[in-house]
Parts: structure tokens; C-alpha cells; sequence
């Protein structure tokens, strides 16, 4: 069960990797290309998708005090090593 | 072999069904210790694995066989060196009707400190790039499995998203055209310096590589990416991979290992 907002490590794969939704505790992130085509398979994607986008906007809805805009928190600096490979 | 001081099978993910492959997996694993030969060959052409020729790079390397892929981790770049899979048109099919929530994972079989955390990777700025595709897994245990950290580096988001993902699709097509067609996919790590990311120190790969084979098609090259956010794929030989990435395909014929196909359809 994909449960939007509330890990950082869900992933929600819909057609194998055709499209994904990967949780975030401050975004969730749709990614890809789905063709839905009128078939079952066109419904079982599109009903997943479904399924997804309203429990994102079912968490977004139930939240108490839903800021403007989401604190955007840097990525750490990277850090540095000599290559042990070379 | 040095490089394989560890062989360790598929977690079992469900219980009953898969309890007899489990012990089989265990009686596979330690019969291969002894004479040092890998278990779950069938993902590899002609039963050998890439074998890393780069004598650095055989530290704290250790193999981890999943249900339908396998990989060599490294206990140094903590993460994946190569990842190797073994695609059928049946296979790829399944895979295009998964619907799945996953969820990435440390593999709980490598020893402490060699492989990367969860926590490396929050905020890094990198994604969680497979490198055996989750796109490609043919059952949901198998889907699952290839979520784990050991079959992930650091790679660019745009890169992933874009670019890589088209180079996945477009192997996947060449499965489906021809059937049987195995694939290992990997990192590489040049230059005097490199990134890392999180507590681990996790490294950034410099590039990554796909190696393609179809057997039937007497067909073999590579597809090289600069792990940045590019549009720019290079095809390279074989030859020409092994001698840039440390490691040597011996399941591909030697005398495929000179072509250099155009280009991948859609890329």
C-alpha cells in the first residue's frame, strides 16, 4: 500500500517502470510515460494511478496546517576520496 | 577465485512457497564454496560470470544471487559492480503488467559497513539508480528484490530519469525483438578523485555501462553514460568496455567483441 508522505523509500511501479511514484516524506515524484491503452491493462495502470493520485491528495487535504510552500531542505555536500580503483 | 570469497542466495521474501528454494539455495551455496563456483548461472551467458581483472577492485567483493538477477557488491564503493540479468520476451511481457509498491532495502546478507544505508542516500542529491531495471523484473518477488541498495548507485537524477531510462526501454525492445538476451550493468569509477555520499561514503560513479548480448543474433556491444545530466550515450566494443572498466566478459565469444553497432532505436 502506497502511503504518500510517509517514508522516503516507497516506490509505487506501475507497468514495470513505464511510470513510478516515489514516496517522500516532503514530495512525491511521478515519473514516466504511461500509455493506457483501452484494454484491461489500460485499467489496471490507470486505476493505480488513480488509487495513488488521490491518496496524494487525500494526505495533502487531511494535513493541519498545509504551508504555501514546502521548506525545501539543501542536498549535503558530496564528499571526496581518492580513487582506490586507479 | 579471489573476488568470490561469498556466495549468498535470494532472500526469501514469502514464506512457504518458497522455503524448498531457499534450502536449495543454501545445499547450491555451500557446495559452490568449496569449489568455488557461483550459484544462479542461469543469468549469465554460457554459465561464467564477468570476471574483474582489476586486481583493486576484487577487495570486499562479494556475490549476491537474486531470484531473477544477480550481483557482484563491492564492500569498498559500497554498492553494486556489475549486475547481470538474463531477459526472455516472456519475461520482459510479464514485466510491462507489473503494479507494484516496493521499497528499497539494505541487504541484510552483506557484512556491516559494506553496504550502503538508507540514510546515505536521503537528501544526497542523487537518485537510487538500478542498475538491474525494476522495469525488467517478471514477478513480484523478483521486483522487490531488485530494490535493494546492493543493486543501486548513486546516479544522476536528471540522467536516470531521462536518458538511462530511454537506454532501458530500448533494451528491453531488443529482448522482445530477439528473445534470449543477457545484459550486466555496472558502474565505473575513474579519475584520480571521486564523490561519495552520506556516512557510508558511498562513491559516485563517473559513468555507467550496459553490456547487451544476443546470442542469436551473434550480437555484442556496450552502451557508456557519463553519470551526469547528459542526452549523449557513446557505443563502445566490447573489447573496448573491458579495457575500460576493469571487468571481462568470458561468457561473450571472443569474436564478437569488436562490433560496434549505429546506435539503439529511440534513444
Amino acid at each position: 500500500m502506497f502511503k504518500p508522505y510517509s517514508n522516503d523509500d516507497d516506490v509505487l511501479n506501475i507497468q514495470g517502470d513505464a511510470m513510478t511514484v516515489s514516496n517522500g516524506t516532503t514530495r512525491v515524484v511521478l515519473n514516466g510515460t504511461l500509455e493506457l491503452t483501452q484494454d484491461q491493462r489500460g485499467l489496471k495502470a490507470a486505476l493505480a494511478l488513480k488509487q495513488a493520485v488521490d491518496a496524494i491528495v487525500a494526505a495533502l487535504q487531511a494535513h493541519p496546517a498545509l504551508p504555501a510552500k514546502v521548506k525545501e531542505e539543501p542536498d549535503a555536500k558530496p564528499g571526496v576520496v581518492d580513487n582506490p580503483f586507479q | 577465485m579471489r573476488a568470490l570469497d561469498a556466495i549468498l542466495c535470494a532472500p526469501s521474501l514469502s514464506t512457504v512457497r518458497h522455503m524448498k528454494k531457499w534450502f536449495a539455495c543454501l545445499l547450491v551455496a555451500f557446495a559452490a564454496h568449496a569449489n568455488a563456483a557461483p550459484s544462479c548461472t542461469q543469468f549469465t551467458p554460457n554459465a561464467q560470470w564477468p570476471v574483474l581483472t582489476n586486481q583493486k577492485m576484487a577487495a570486499k567483493a562479494r556475490m549476491l544471487c537474486y531470484s531473477d538477477f544477480a550481483v557482484m557488491h563491492s564492500g569498498i564503493t559500497h554498492g553494486p559492480l556489475w549486475s547481470a540479468e538474463h531477459l526472455t520476451r516472456d519475461h520482459i511481457e510479464a514485466a510491462k503488467d507489473m503494479v507494484r509498491t516496493n521499497k528499497f532495502f539494505e541487504d541484510a546478507r552483506l557484512p556491516d559497513g559494506e553496504g550502503a544505508t538508507l540514510a546515505d542516500y536521503k537528501r544526497s542529491g542523487f537518485d537510487r539508480g538500478h542498475m538491474s531495471p525494476a522495469g525488467n523484473r517478471w514477478n513480484r518477488d523478483a521486483m522487490a528484490q531488485s530494490f535493494s541498495l546492493a543493486n543501486v548507485v548513486p546516479q544522476n537524477r536528471e540522467n536516470n530519469q531521462r536518458l538511462w531510462a530511454r537506454i532501458e526501454t530500448s533494451v528491453r525492445k531488443i529482448a522482445m525483438a530477439y528473445d534470449d538476451t543477457y545484459v550486466v550493468t555496472g558502474p565505473m569509477f575513474s579519475g584520480q578523485q571521486l564523490q561519495t555520499i552520506g556516512a557510508t561514503r558511498v562513491f559516485v560513479p563517473t559513468q555507467l555501462f550496459k553490456v547487451v548480448y544476443v546470442p542469436s543474433r551473434q550480437l555484442a556491444f556496450a552502451v557508456v553514460v557519463d553519470n551526469v545530466s547528459t542526452n549523449r550515450y557513446d557505443i563502445r566494443t566490447i573489447h573496448e568496455l573491458e579495457a575500460a572498466s576493469g571487468i571481462r566478459f568470458p561468457g561473450i565469444p571472443e569474436n564478437l567483441k569488436d562490433q560496434r553497432p549505429g546506435g539503439l532505436k529511440g534513444v
